[in-house]
């Protein structure tokens, strides 16, 4: 299945050259074409040049990056302008494709992209039980703190942050099944498909697909009554005043950031304001020095270590 | 007698027949071009209110189309979804020339609408929505035409029939 949808978004001669390759999907993290360069994997963690028949690199060309545009659009680039200002479309299975070409600006902002000349094709993997040793830390006397998951990109936040999503959903020795809320902008959480997570993110579980996080949360509370809202990657103003509004109602939250220490986070402006409030129970943090999804540390409201991953 | 009588009465039924369907293909053509009208005006709903994928808009117009249509969308959707590599133009046009060809649409309203593909697809849906605004313009002006002419062409066709099975009567007599 895993191989399947990401081999049908790729050219058809970067595809031909991926099926003689052999490859584990579950060990493949990024696909990156650029214009006249060399095909790269990162594959298990090392990077891999792939090469053609005659044997020398795989070049690519810029009728692949055309063909790959083409398919990872779905023939229809209007129907991605959003994405597209943030730099990557998200596709079936929640894998996330990064481009990079030329902007084009509107009113100072960055309307769309063209003459795209890099993609970055980043697998997400749906890792069952990896957030196990967390909820000894994020549940006290059965109730769910709130928690924010800090990490670098690439660590496994969001794979953590779905995992904890499913548990909740269905209850675990922890804690008892809760109806979670999750505004899942990017498509990245839920892998949804035409609407239908392909993911599991538990029985549970009401997900609002490609909608704006503050909106979505907003709309959440209103219709769905959550006793849980789980969003990723939190920054914008609009964000923070959600995620205080969703608390202030009564819901537990489960969000991510990207940061790469406590320090970092203190640095952000308007994240250091929710620290400053002790908004958050939980800080939990990830590195990747042993593998993506290591957990460094385990961080109160006051940023005191409750648990070292070392 | 009785079975010159009767040969005659089958040769000018036949004719007239003929004449019959001639003027049914011309109703047939100005049908069509009615329901392609429909199914522009669901595809510029799709793409401008809906945001849908080409494809994704396909498949839902195309199940609830009529003959030819629902094969030409359908076809189409089933195309993309292969990904040999093809442009959605390239696409638009191959399945086009393959479904609506023989269809009964006037021949130039085909020809206009396989080479509509390569405006599709683009990030500007402003831009696609005016170039289906623009083609809808375009098969209303050719059913007017159409209308126009429809009521004589199918007298005509009629007519046509009748006497020129009369003619053939009287040349075998």
């Amino acid at each position: 299945m895993q191989k399947e949808r990401i081999l049908r978004v790729l050219p058809r001669r970067v595809r031909v050259l991926l099926e003689g390759e052999r490859l584990q999907y579950a060990r493949l993290q990024e696909i990156r074409l650029r214009i006249d360069k060399p095909l790269l994997l990162i594959y298990g963690g090392k990077e891999r040049i792939i090469r053609n028949q005659r044997d020398g690199p795989y070049i690519v060309t810029r009728e692949d990056i055309r063909e790959m545009v083409e398919y990872v659009s779905n023939y229809s680039l209007y129907a991605y302008e959003q994405e597209m200002r943030q730099g990557f479309i998200t596709i079936e299975g929640g894998h996330r494709v990064g481009m990079t070409g030329q902007a084009i600006i509107e009113d100072g902002k960055v309307r769309n992209l063209r003459y795209i000349s890099s993609i970055n094709l980043r697998m997400s993997h749906e890792v069952i039980g990896c957030a196990d040793q967390i909820f000894a830390h994020i549940v006290t006397g059965q109730r769910l703190c709130h928690t924010l998951i800090i990490s670098p990109p690439r660590c496994g936040k969001t794979t953590l942050l779905r995992d904890m999503i499913r548990q909740v959903s269905d209850g675990n020795q922890w804690i008892r099944g809760m109806a979670v809320g999750v505004v899942d902008e990017r498509s990245e959480i839920g892998g949804c498909y035409m609407g239908t997570p392909q993911n599991q993110l538990g029985i549970r579980t009401d997900i609002l697909d490609c909608c704006p996080k503050a909106e979505g949360m907003m709309m959440l509370i209103r219709s769905m009554a959550p006793e849980v809202i789980a969003v990723d990657e939190i920054g914008t103003a609009e964000d923070v005043h959600a995620v205080e509004y969703a608390m202030h109602c009564g819901c537990r939250m489960l969000a991510t950031v990207h940061a790469d220490s406590m320090e970092d986070l203190r640095r952000k402006p308007l994240l250091d304001q929710m620290v400053a409030r002790k908004r958050f129970d939980r800080y939990i943090l990830l590195g990747s020095q042993g593998h993506a999804g290591q957990v460094e540390g385990l961080f109160d409201s006051r940023g005191s270590l409750l648990y070292s991953g070392e | 007698m009785t079975a010159k009588l009767i040969g005659v009465c089958m040769v000018v039924g036949a004719a007239s027949a003929g004449g019959g369907l001639a003027a049914q293909k011309v109703r047939l053509g100005y049908e069509r071009l009615r329901c392609l009208q429909r199914i522009i005006c669901q595809l510029r709903s799709e793409i401008q209110y809906a945001r849908a994928c080409l494809p994704e808009a396909f498949q839902r117009i195309g199940t609830v189309s009529e003959s030819p249509y629902k094969e030409w969308l359908l076809s189409m959707a089933e195309r993309m979804e292969e990904r040999r590599g093809l442009t959605f133009a390239q696409i638009w046009e191959e399945r086009t020339w393959e479904y609506l060809k023989d269809a009964g649409i006037p021949s130039e309203s085909v020809k206009r609408l396989a080479g509509f593909g390569g405006q599709f697809g683009t990030a500007d849906v402003s831009l696609q929505v005016r170039a289906l605004d623009l083609y809808q313009e375009e098969v209303g002006r050719t059913m007017e035409e159409l209308r126009g002419e429809m009521q004589m062409k199918i007298r005509l066709c009629h007519c046509l029939g009748v006497m020129s099975g009369i003619f053939v009567a009287v040349l075998l007599l």
